[in-house]
């Protein structure tokens, strides 16, 4: 087992490397600049930019260079977007309102999916499955920029209920629609893996064993079947935290949430190189997490896993 | 269900009413609110609050000077020499006095090569800025020293400011010592004087052959010129703002005199652009030297203004916030307690948020959705003239471009009318570049007409568009003017393709000449002509359409020296009617601002620079 584990940290540590080398040289293979503006720059200021942030060195040396601050934990200031601020503040206003924004949503579609697949696999083939199934399947194929204005029409601007936009975390109120947003897509793929899953489980011998000794229903779902029947959903939740957290771009700018989504597009329209690189490791980062830990619950989860890894 | 507990709340704006706090929707971010180095508009609409100039704006008239810092001003006969009498009751926020030594430090600052801001070509018209600014070290140590032996007319015609040398980025990557005789002269060159290190003037001290001087420059004097600028590299190149001498002075406290280059009869309207603004030198260098870029000196906490509100919040990405300043000199006048500024950028969320009543006016408003508020809230939509410009930039450099008359046929093949009814809806088509501004009057000639196209572009060789290649338009987002000028130039017979590119390609295509036709647009930054004019004059950053005409830069130098405005005016109409007869741009549609705003904000009147004075704001609900 802690064989295991250091072998994935030790992964997930080269798949930080290759991530952040690659996105070092796409970033300088774009056709322009950070230092290029709407309005045209004169050469003298052009060349005293790039002397001030190091452009002005070999791409190599740029690149060792960087290397090593990284590795001691230096990210760097923005070069443009938010230029002469340190990316490790930036991402510390910004990180936080995503996390908060992910997390909620997660747990919404939690709250939402789970329970949704588990009552369609107990009435499978039923009207409820086939409603619950329809909906889920329209969760998955509407864009988040459809649903998002639809809640905030509704709920914003018919109801009133909650603000249509912005983000106040001293009124709850503000960050139920982006995170509903966010989280119905997760709501409705975990809602058919939970049906899956379960449908799976329900199918064995050791449930029939179960209703032969004449259990009752819900005994049987929740004691025998559940456990099983949410492996895959275990599988899915964490890369779907991850792309949660870091995919809610879209989100941001239709609720006007402070995350990092808007940054991180800002300083890919501007080549602003190290704001672009600090959210790229930390959602490395966070995603190589998600995953190692969704491998472990699965493992606790499975009986068979946890056998085959008990060396 | 638990939210309906927000049922009866009241609304932000209702709220804000009571406060007397201004909502705003402000765009962006500001990336900072050091005033010389931001150049976006949501930074201005920040500083304009936080900041005053020597002149304000007025409240309901653009071409009204409202006095700011100064009380009063003056000019000679030719409008060369201005003296500014600043009123010795002005502070900063922090209660330090504002004197007249401020605005020279605030000036030598913008100015300073160090600092590297982009709108300091804003400043230029000041005398011996712009050779302080762009650092040409060789004129201000020889030309500007009358000791000199030779005087600057004839020394500037060597090569101080460097040749185009066609491997010159790749030579000064390499090692200086180790290139080749022939490779050391052709960097030599492409740097120029000016710009070369310590070594590189040393091997031409040491060895003459390596650069080329012209024949009127005498033997002797050039190692003089050498020396000095080697002598300036040890020295550690320290700052020539004294040896410049700049036309700023300071005769008292409370007098700032102003000398330029040439006549600019629209000085007091230029001043009121934010780069002309005053920053508090105690506070600049308590937080490093002057010309540290972004220092800490514009956080909340630190930053130190002139205007009638200070920064007591800024909460990231969610809303800054400006509080009244007491010791502004004008505070009993300021309408508001406080602005708040949210950074919306999706207009459709911004429009939403202002109908739900959190905001008392918007950023902007999607033409798309006219139709829908002039049915359902017209109460609240806005629609004002603004000095911008939409128009297409033309490659004069490229096949058939080159040729004025297919551009002119290009032109006429543009239903401007049909334009602002469908896709600039609101907008006014463009009659020339420069829409109305004061008293200016460019040349009314756009016109549509089919039929006049079609003979041009036959007269030009290309009869039906035959022989012209297919044509490229670059856009940097999806456009419905990108399709209706695809259809508009099919109807000549000319092939147009869309080519879309993110915004930085966009902006690099155009400025290295990689395109045909690239939609664009242009705001003006005062109220005059040149802010549009200026920017087609050869080597100006901004031309890229590889179009010049010594006529037209001619024109311009000539209106240049002309103290008296209407005879000025005629001199640019003059240039634009060139401009317009050459066509390297197609002019579109002149802008018009478009954004909902609640009736109980008083003291808001429409401004063609859109630059409302915050201070005489207030709220009436």
């Amino acid at each position: 087992m802690l064989r295991n584990i250091i072998h994935r940290l030790l992964q997930g540590l080269l798949v930080l490397y290759v991530l952040g080398t690659l996105t070092f040289f796409l970033v300088h293979a774009l056709p322009y600049g950070p230092f290029q503006d709407e309005k045209a720059v004169p050469p003298h200021v052009m060349e005293r930019l790039e002397k001030l942030h190091g452009y002005d060195k070999p791409l190599y040396t740029q690149y060792f260079l960087r290397l090593k601050n990284i590795a001691q934990g230096n990210l760097g200031m923005s070069i443009k977007v938010m230029e002469g601020r340190k990316v490790s503040d930036i991402l510390g206003q910004a990180f936080p309102v995503s996390l908060t924004l992910g997390i909620i949503a997660i747990c919404i579609a939690m709250l939402i999916g789970i329970p949704a697949g588990i009552f369609a696999a107990i009435r499978k083939n039923s009207i409820v499955d086939y409603a619950i199934m329809t909906v889920a399947l329209l969760g998955i194929c509407l864009p988040n920029f459809v649903i998002g204005p639809m809640l905030a029409e509704f709920f914003g601007a018919k109801l009133g209920l909650v603000p249509v936009a912005g983000w106040n975390p001293a009124n709850p109120f503000s960050l139920l629609l982006p995170a509903l947003t966010l989280g119905l897509v997760s709501a409705a793929y975990l809602s058919r893996l939970t049906r899956a899953g379960m449908l799976e489980i329900l199918n064995q011998d050791f449930i029939r064993t179960a209703r032969a000794k004449g259990q009752k229903g819900w005994i049987i779902v929740t004691r025998h079947a559940l456990r099983g029947g949410l492996i895959p959903s275990i599988a899915y939740l964490g890369p779907a935290f991850a792309a949660t957290v870091s995919g809610s771009v879209v989100v941001e700018a239709i609720f006007q949430v402070p995350g990092i989504g808007r940054l991180f597009i800002k300083a890919i329209e501007t080549g602003d190189e190290t704001l672009i690189m600090g959210p790229v490791l930390l959602y490395g980062t966070l995603i190589v997490i998600a995953n190692f830990l969704a491998d472990l619950l699965q493992i606790w989860l499975n009986p068979r896993l946890r056998a085959a890894n008990a060396d | 269900m638990f939210f309906l507990a927000g049922c009866d709340r009241p609304t932000d704006v209702e709220r804000a009413n009571k406060d007397k706090v201004l909502l705003v929707g402000n765009s962006a971010e500001p990336k900072a609110l050091d005033l010389q180095l931001v150049t976006g508009v949501p930074e201005s609409k920040i500083i304009s609050a936080l900041f005053e100039g020597l002149i304000g704006n007025h409240p309901s008239d653009d071409q009204k000077m409202e006095p700011g810092v100064a009380t009063r001003w003056e000019h000679n006969e030719d409008m060369t020499e201005w003296v500014f009498h600043l009123r010795p009751e002005a502070k900063w926020s922090d209660g330090a006095p504002l004197t007249a030594a401020d605005f020279i430090f605030s000036y030598h600052r913008m100015l300073s090569p160090g600092l590297a801001a982009a709108y300091a070509p804003m400043l230029h018209s000041i005398r011996n800025a712009e050779i302080y600014n762009r650092d040409l070290r060789g004129q201000i140590l020889c030309g500007l020293d009358e000791s000199f032996p030779l005087p600057w007319e004839v020394l500037s015609k060597a090569n101080f400011e460097g040749v185009k040398v066609a491997d010159a980025e790749k030579l000064s990557k390499a090692d200086f010592k180790t290139l080749a005789q022939d490779e050391k002269r052709r960097l030599l060159a492409s740097k120029g004087l000016d710009r070369m290190n310590q070594a590189q003037l040393e091997a031409i001290i040491a060895e003459p052959g390596l650069f080329d001087w012209p024949g009127e420059v005498p033997i002797e004097v050039r190692p003089l010129v050498l020396q000095r600028l080697r002598d300036y590299l040890v020295a550690g190149e320290p700052d020539l703002f004294e040896q410049a001498k700049i036309g700023l002075a300071a005769p008292d406290a409370h007098t700032l005199k102003v000398t330029l280059r040439e006549p600019v009869p629209y000085l007091p309207s230029m001043v009121r652009h934010s780069t002309w603004y005053p920053v508090p030198k105690h506070v600049i260098l308590k937080f490093g030297k002057m010309t540290d870029r972004f220092t800490d000196w514009s956080l909340r906490g630190n930053l130190v203004g002139n205007g009638p509100f200070q920064l007591s919040e800024w909460r990231f990405n969610h809303y800054i916030e400006v509080k009244r300043n007491p010791h502004y000199w004008d505070a009993a006048k300021v309408g508001l307690h406080g602005i708040r500024f949210y950074p919306i950028e999706n207009p459709y969320t911004e429009a939403r948020a202002f109908l739900a009543g959190q905001l008392h006016t918007t950023y902007t408003f999607p033409a798309e959705l006219l139709a829908r508020a002039r049915k359902s809230f017209p109460q609240y939509l806005k629609q004002e003239p603004y000095v911008g410009t939409i128009f297409v930039r033309l490659n004069v450099t490229r096949k058939g471009l080159e040729d004025p008359r297919v551009r002119r046929a290009l032109s006429l093949a543009i239903n401007r009318a049909e334009y602002c009814q469908y896709i600039y809806e609101g907008y006014t088509p463009a009659k020339s570049l420069t829409p109305k501004l004061g008293e200016y009057r460019g040349p009314e000639v756009l016109d549509f007409d089919l039929a006049q196209a079609k003979s041009l572009l036959a007269e030009a060789g290309y009869p039906d568009g035959k022989g012209l290649p297919s044509l490229a338009l670059l856009t940097s987002r999806p456009h419905p003017a990108a399709d209706a000028l695809q259809q508009s130039f099919r109807a000549l017979g000319i092939r147009v393709t869309i080519e879309q590119k993110d915004w930085g390609s966009y902006i690099a295509a155009q400025q290295s000449l990689n395109f045909d036709m690239a939609l664009a647009g242009w705001i003006g930054d005062y109220l005059d002509p040149t802010t549009f004019l200026d920017m087609w004059t050869k080597g100006n950053g901004n031309n890229n359409t590889g179009w010049d005409s010594p006529r037209y830069s001619g024109l311009l130098r000539e209106a240049a020296q002309q103290p008296d405005t209407a005879s000025r005016y005629a001199t640019l109409a003059k240039a634009e009617s060139i401009l317009m007869d050459e066509m390297p741009i197609l002019p579109i549609a002149w802008y018009t601002r478009l954004y909902l705003h609640r009736p109980e904000v008083k003291g808001w009147h429409p401004l063609v620079l859109d630059n409302h004075p915050w201070k005489t704001v207030f709220l009436d609900p």
